[in-house]
């Protein structure tokens, strides 16, 4: 990196001329990759996050959480970490202390076993209250901290959920449907098949490919169309959801936990790519293409296989046009996508050729009637159609 | 892509086997991940500098050397005398080797048992997720495609441009270390913690040392005290020590040094350079990643070692000290951060060793560095010579001294210098990782009689109720301490 960079903050929308930091995603000190949030700001309109500019380690946040930031006013400063905190002298040396912070700082007191729990549970221990001796941070004292902090994005990068995980008990008509939906099938689906024109998938594939090549990630058609998938389930949240039959309850998910249902020489596994609707799109990449290796080399982790709110599966893969997606119950529909090829299809009155996507999408009608199904496939179709969409 | 460049695919990439990549591959297999593990010496390169030409050949030169330079004291105290004959390095390069294969096998079972592929060749990188494996000239590399990488390519030693290494007579501590015949004049040049511990060996061993150092004191990143005071020990052992030296020309025979008192010729038959290490990342083609080393040839990562998304830097290339332990460390965390697994390099302390005579211990803060950090200081220390167990090893220089919060009574370093520094520093450096108080230290029982009962003594020290040591009563500072 050549030189720190300064971010100011940007004109989020008409006539805004300020912002409110709600939180930083980013410790001073931490690594931010470009286009990933950083920070969170509201406005009297909206709450929006921030990505940041550059990679880089975050030198300074100029604005406090809960400060208010006028538009064009110095946000962070991102640059080498070497701006910090002298590099150690050449190698090798005597004990230089790890790089730090210039301002003088006491570190928290607490043990290695402490200190890892609190990364991996994302929880800063300068807010924390050591109960041990001479206020030594105890294990057990990040269990009252967790309540407290929001889940800090430094680990994650991603920021506290507003909207929590929701169970109703199932009444009135959709109870009777699911009774006698019941009663009538034990798989009671009903499926949609729909083909679309996927010329401008392929071309924002093409154009976003340079920038991952640039990441090191490798793009493909799949994490596209999980995109489109997860903006269909915003739509239609119906379908993200589970059903326990006995207890007739429905559970629909504040997040969208896909299952992607990959073939292994074992036989069909479905790792679950948690919260996939906050990744962004390179996290989402990678994260498919880290649990696909998982599952195909039998190391996925029972975690990693369950949980799922919604299953997509890629036909595609196997060469096949289209098949019959099953429902992995609890859950209450799947997706499915056959492989692009090319055909004659009519625009405008004359036959042309187009890359086209065949899309297939089965819903428990229990919980799902045809409507529903429709809204859904419709909104997939939508966003494979016209993948700007996506970025809404 | 050109035709014919199929990339194979590989879970988790190693490159290299030190102590960085072979305990980073084995932490990732514990994670589920598929590793492959590449150096450019394959399965012989495995232990990396560490095992093969660093920290383990060294210390059993050392521990020679020592034995051999006890043996007339031992014998005036009533062991039987051995014959002077001169020492048989060439048998002792042999046990040497014996144990570096050792250790080099038992890495290589390690990484068998745990499922690693550990495969010989060059590697660089040519994409963002991808690079060549190249072996011999006339074969076409191996193009390998990653999920994930963990760079693990170490150092090498740094070349003085006056003193171009020929191998014979102007050599690096690798070829130092090999040495069949002990030299019968030696200049170190650098007196650094590698210069120290070759010089001391050699000239213990029975040949002529000069070490010459640039900066005012030996040992420069330690406190000057301890450089001063290391300096004192082997001037007994009859080496010159030059500081504040600078290397001017090699006449072939005579290596010319500059000082504050003139110049000075020093008539070597070998000129050991041991002015420090690069990192090896000028020939990994770091730019098909896009990032690039600082000026001093090391990569810059965050606590999670991250240089991209998908690929983690750790060991002697990545800053802080470059040590093995340092290495090992990162590679839990390289594994754990690309598997998944929030993680962060955040030490507290990497405890340093100077296996020099009397040994060199630190860990954490010294009281400068405390001060510095704004705390209120204060230092308790215990001396060497009041141990009983150091007596019985004829031992008596040195001391163990604990630096801690004056307010608090939290220990925030030490530093040990005396017999078997190295292993003392470990209790240390334990309890500057728990946020230990003093009275965690006297309050805990230990063995009688051992060295580590320093620990407990200094302890007390600074509670104000030495035993060992007379000491003027110092009231308890604060309510914080009973
Ligand atoms: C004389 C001496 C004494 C030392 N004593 C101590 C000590 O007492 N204590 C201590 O903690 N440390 C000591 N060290 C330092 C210690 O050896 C290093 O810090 C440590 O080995 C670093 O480990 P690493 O894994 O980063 O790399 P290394 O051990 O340097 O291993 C790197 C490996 O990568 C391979 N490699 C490099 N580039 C490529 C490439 N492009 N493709 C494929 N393979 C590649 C190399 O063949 C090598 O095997 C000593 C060093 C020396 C020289």
């Amino acid at each position: 990196m050549t030189g720190p960079v300064e971010f100011r903050m940007p004109d989020v929308g008409e006539g805004i001329a300020e912002a409110e930091v709600l939180s930083w995603f980013v410790e001073v000190g931490a690594r931010v990759t470009e286009d990933e949030p950083m920070v969170q700001v509201e406005t009297d309109k909206s709450i929006v996050e921030i990505p940041a500019p550059a990679t880089g380690t975050l030198l300074r946040q100029c604005v406090p959480a809960g400060g208010i930031a006028q538009v064009d006013e110095l946000l962070a400063v991102i640059g080498d970490p070497a701006e910090i905190a002298p590099t150690a002298p050449s190698a090798p040396t005597a004990p230089t202390e790890p790089a730090r912070p210039a301002a003088p700082h006491r570190r928290p007191l607490a043990s290695p076993h402490t200190r890892r729990l609190a990364v991996r549970r994302g929880i800063d221990l300068a807010g924390v209250v050591g109960t041990g001796p001479h206020g030594r941070i105890l294990a057990t004292d990040l269990d009252a901290a967790r309540q407290e902090q929001t889940r800090p994005a430094a680990a994650t990068g991603r920021p506290a959920r507003t909207r929590a995980d929701e169970v109703v008990e199932l009444r009135g008509l959709r109870r009777s449907i699911a009774r006698s939906m019941t009663a009538a099938l034990t798989i009671p689906h009903v499926t949609e098949f729909r083909e679309v024109d996927a010329s401008q998938l392929l071309a924002a594939r093409a154009a976003l490919q340079p920038g991952f090549e640039a990441q090191g990630v490798r793009l493909s058609v799949f994490p596209l169309l999980l995109k489109a998938v997860i903006r269909a389930l915003a739509i239609q949240p119906s379908m993200n959801a589970t059903y326990d039959a006995d207890a007739e309850t429905l559970t629909t998910y504040a997040g969208v936990h896909l299952g992607m249902a990959t073939a292994t020489d074992d036989g069909l596994i479905v790792p679950v790519v948690r919260d996939a609707d906050r990744l962004g799109l390179t996290e989402l990449t990678l994260e498919v293409e880290r649990l696909a290796e998982r599952a195909r080399s039998r190391t996925a982790t029972p975690e990693e296989l369950t949980g799922g709110s919604f299953t997509v599966t890629n036909f595609g893969s196997f060469g096949t046009w289209l098949g019959n997606p099953v429902i992995r119950p609890p859950e209450v529909a799947i997706a499915g996508f056959g492989r692009i090829t090319e055909k004659v299809v009519a625009v405008d009155g004359q036959p042309v050729v187009r890359p086209v996507l065949p899309i297939v999408v089965a819903a428990d009608h229990r919980i799902n009637d045809g409507a529903h199904l429709a809204a859904f496939v419709n909104a997939v179709a939508d966003a494979v159609a016209q993948p700007l969409l996506l970025l809404s | 892509m050109v035709v014919g460049e199929m990339p194979e695919g590989v879970d988790l990439l190693v490159v290299g086997g030190g102590p960085g990549g072979y305990v980073a591959a084995i932490a990732a297999a514990q994670l589920g991940r598929k590793v492959v593990l590449v150096d450019a010496d394959g399965e012989d390169g495995l232990g990396g500098v560490c095992v093969r030409v660093g920290c383990i050949p060294s210390k059993a030169l050392i521990e020679l050397a020592a034995h051999v330079h006890a043996q007339p004291a031992w014998a005036a105290r009533g062991a039987p005398a051995v014959t002077a004959d001169p020492v048989d390095l060439a048998s002792f390069q042999e046990w040497r080797q014996e144990v570096v294969d050792g250790l080099n096998d038992g890495v290589r079972r390690l990484l068998r048992r745990a499922g690693v592929e550990v495969r010989r060749g060059w590697f660089r990188f040519t994409r963002p997720d991808q690079g060549a494996l190249v072996t011999d000239a006339d074969r076409p590399p191996t193009h390998l495609q990653f999920t994930s990488c963990i760079v693990a390519t170490g150092s090498r030693p740094i070349e003085l441009p006056l003193l171009p290494f020929d191998g014979v007579r102007i050599v690096s501590s690798t070829e130092a270390l090999g040495l069949t015949r002990v030299p019968g004049s030696v200049a170190v040049v650098g007196g650094g913690y590698i210069g120290l511990e070759l010089g001391t060996a050699l000239a213990k061993l029975g040949a002529d040392v000069s070490i010459v150092e640039a900066q005012p004191t030996l040992l420069p990143t330690m406190d000057p005290q301890i450089g001063r005071l290391v300096a004192h020990r082997v001037e007994e052992l009859g080496v010159r020590v030059l500081t504040g030296a600078k290397v001017t020309g090699d006449t072939g025979s005579a290596l010319q040094v500059g000082t504050v008192d003139g110049a000075v010729e020093l008539d070597v038959e070998l000129v050991v350079v041991a002015v420090g290490r690069t990192p090896n990342t000028d020939d990994l083609g770091l730019a098909a990643l896009g990032v690039s080393p600082g000026a001093d040839g090391r990569l810059a990562v965050g606590a999670d070692l991250l240089l991209t998304p998908r690929v983690a830097a750790i060991g002697d290339i990545t800053p802080g000290p470059a040590l093995a332990h340092k290495a090992s460390a990162e590679g839990h965390v390289a594994a754990a951060v690309l598997s998944g697994h929030p993680d962060a390099f955040d030490p507290t302390t990497i405890a340093a060793v100077v296996f020099s005579d009397p040994e060199v211990a630190q860990a954490g803060h010294t009281a400068a560095s405390a001060s510095a950090a704004s705390h209120q200081v204060a230092t308790a220390t215990f001396p060497v010579a009041a141990s009983g167990r150091a007596r019985t090893l004829g031992e008596g220089a040195g001391f163990l001294e604990y630096v801690y919060d004056e307010a608090t009574g939290i220990v925030l370093g030490a530093t040990v210098v005396g017999p078997h520094a190295s292993e003392l520093i470990a209790e240390a450096a334990l309890a500057v990782e728990l946020s230990a108080h003093l009275e965690d230290l006297a309050g805990t029982i230990h063995a009688h009689p051992t060295l580590a009962e320093m620990h407990h003594e200094a302890a007390l020290v600074g509670l104000g109720r030495p035993v060992h040591v007379p000491g003027a009563r110092r009231p308890a500072a604060n309510g914080d301490r009973s």
